[in-house]
């Protein structure tokens, strides 16, 4: 191969491959599949932001400059944060069958700092009954866009569930599954599947 | 063989650039912080009736057979524990380069804030530290979409340029990309103060759409000079074509790209100036601007390397050579095309 084509297909590569991964806001998350004895409920979420985000995001609503965050500019980062990703399910995409199922209203809301970053605690309600037979889920948090980097790993996702329902579960990647094709190679999904005891 | 290769390459760029467009969707820079106006109304999430199995569930299926799986617990957990998460780099295996270029970004970002409370609390030894965080930090934030690299690329392979020219798209696209955050940024806290950053999201976001919609438009324009040059070729020899770059092209190819501004420079002045350090935080924009400069400059570069062989090889076909000039310019008008169409649809990706 000539030195030519070697710098045509470094740059074709490069073009293709820089189409990914570009960050600004950094957070980590923890993940709860929740259910009630109805069956599938929602997905509680733990995200920490990186510092730069979570300086500029409290000064925004931080009136009273104390460095801490009341019940009221709680609710005023909820509206700054989450209020824009209601179409974008709060970053929780849940697969049932061949769609993404539609989120609730945020639930249980609390925001916090802890080590000079921002904390957001919530529930995206979601509702699928349970029946007889097995129903089976996977439930992404992450930013398709990825201009939020929130990185979950699903392995270590909790799961509770009431007496009567059986579920199980596991993390793992989104290979294979279409409906994800948007999402980054790292992102992983919890895979679910639950049934009435 | 020459001619053959370059035909490969011309539609692998073609495939690249559409095949990615098609199936992925998603890749850049959705806005995500409004203000608090834009407060959800409660709904009640829709219940979903329990489905017949789908080929969906069948591959799901077949994960759940192959997997080791847990079982539930009855107690409902904080996912917290009893501490708070600490935003952890993930530890998975395979991850591909760019997304370890995207872990580095959040580890120098870290840096960068030890180094400015480090700064602010007298230590300013640690500011060549800082400089050269920022440098770094400049390099490889450019490499992710977004920053002009695929239309500088496309922009030179329609176009002949000079190494002077690829030079100065590189720089002048980063320039105004940097430039339009600071004084975005600086315009909105001398109003706003410290609430300053929702509302740079939003204009941000709009000017966003602008630019990727002009981007798109540029790619039209180019590919309609294709069209033109091809059909004026065909009718004489084509000799007076100009397919040569203009320094006035390239100062609006910079200007319509460039002109979003960056929010991780606006992040990182912001940071600067909620500390009060108005200064470092004009220093840092500049520093990271260089660093996002070398990438840029390094792919016009490349590009210009790349159109530079398609005329060598091009030449060789006597005058058949004229439909590679026509093509070339084409399949760049194309790339910018492409690129816009992927950054502005991407910003509505995953819209449930």
């Amino acid at each position: 191969m000539s030195l030519l084509s070697k710098i045509v297909l470094v740059a074709c590569g490069l073009l293709v491959a820089t189409a990914f991964a570009h960050p600004h806001v950094f957070g980590g998350g923890k993940v709860q599949a929740l259910f009630d004895e109805k069956g599938f409920s929602g997905i509680k979420n733990h995200w920490v932001y990186d510092e730069i985000y979570s300086a500029a995001m409290v000064a925004s609503v931080d009136s009273d400059g104390d460095g801490k965050l009341s019940a009221k500019e709680g609710e005023q980062l909820k509206g700054a944060i989450l209020g824009e990703l209601v179409n974008s399910n709060y970053f929780n995409y849940v697969q049932s069958g061949a769609d993404f199922l539609k989120a609730g209203s945020i639930q249980k809301f609390k925001a916090s700092v802890a080590n000079r970053r921002l904390v957001l605690d919530f529930v995206v309600p979601f509702s699928v009954p349970v029946g007889a037979d097995y129903s089976m889920l996977v439930a992404v948090v992450a930013d398709p866009t990825n201009y939020v980097q929130v990185t979950c790993d699903m392995e270590a996702a909790e799961v509770s569930a009431p007496q009567s329902i059986d579920v199980e579960y596991f993390g793992d990647s989104l290979e294979g599954l279409s409906l994800f094709r948007a999402f980054l190679s790292h992102v992983e999904g919890l895979y679910l599947r639950f049934k009435k005891k | 063989m020459k001619m053959r290769l370059l035909t490969f390459w011309m539609l692998t760029l073609l495939v690249a650039g559409f095949g990615y467009s098609a199936e992925n969707g998603a890749d850049s820079v959705a806005g995500t912080i409004v203000p608090a106006a834009a407060t959800p109304t409660v709904e009640e999430p829709a219940v979903v009736e329990a489905k017949p199995a789908t080929v969906q569930d069948q591959a799901l299926a077949d994960k759940f057979a192959k997997k080791k799986f847990k079982k539930a617990s009855s107690v409902e957990k904080d996912p917290a524990g009893d501490k708070t998460v600490e935003s952890p780099v993930p530890q998975k295996k395979d991850r591909t380069l760019w997304e370890s270029f995207a872990d580095a970004q959040k580890k120098l970002r870290e840096v960068l804030t030890e180094k400015i409370s480090a700064m602010k609390s007298g230590d300013w030894g640690t500011i060549w530290g800082f400089l050269a965080i920022c440098f770094l930090y400049g390099i490889l934030h450019a490499l992710g979409p977004g920053h002009g690299k695929s239309i500088v690329v496309g922009y030179f392979l329609a176009r002949r340029g000079s190494w002077k020219q690829g030079v100065a798209l590189g720089t002048g696209i980063t320039f105004i990309h940097t430039f339009s955050a600071v004084v975005l940024l600086f315009i909105l806290y001398a109003i706003l103060k410290a609430t300053v950053f929702p509302a740079f999201e939003v204009g941000r976001v709009g000017i966003e759409k602008a630019s990727y919609a002009l981007v798109m438009l540029t790619g039209l324009l180019l590919m309609g000079i294709a069209l033109r040059d091809f059909i004026r070729r065909k009718k004489d020899d084509g000799e007076k074509i100009n397919t040569n770059a203009s320094w006035k092209e390239i100062l609006g190819v910079a200007a319509v790209t460039g002109i979003v501004p960056c929010p991780a420079v606006a992040l990182v002045v912001l940071f600067c100036l909620l500390n009060s350090m108005i200064a470092l935080s004009l220093v840092s924009s500049v520093v990271i601007c260089m660093g996002m400069m070398v990438t840029n400059i390094v792919f016009g570069l490349l590009a210009i390397t790349m159109r530079k062989g398609i005329d060598q090889s091009a030449h060789k076909f006597g005058k058949s050579a004229k439909y590679v000039y026509s093509a070339a310019t084409f399949v760049g008008g194309m790339v910018v095309l492409a690129s816009g169409l992927v950054l502005f649809s991407n910003t509505f990706a995953l819209q449930v």
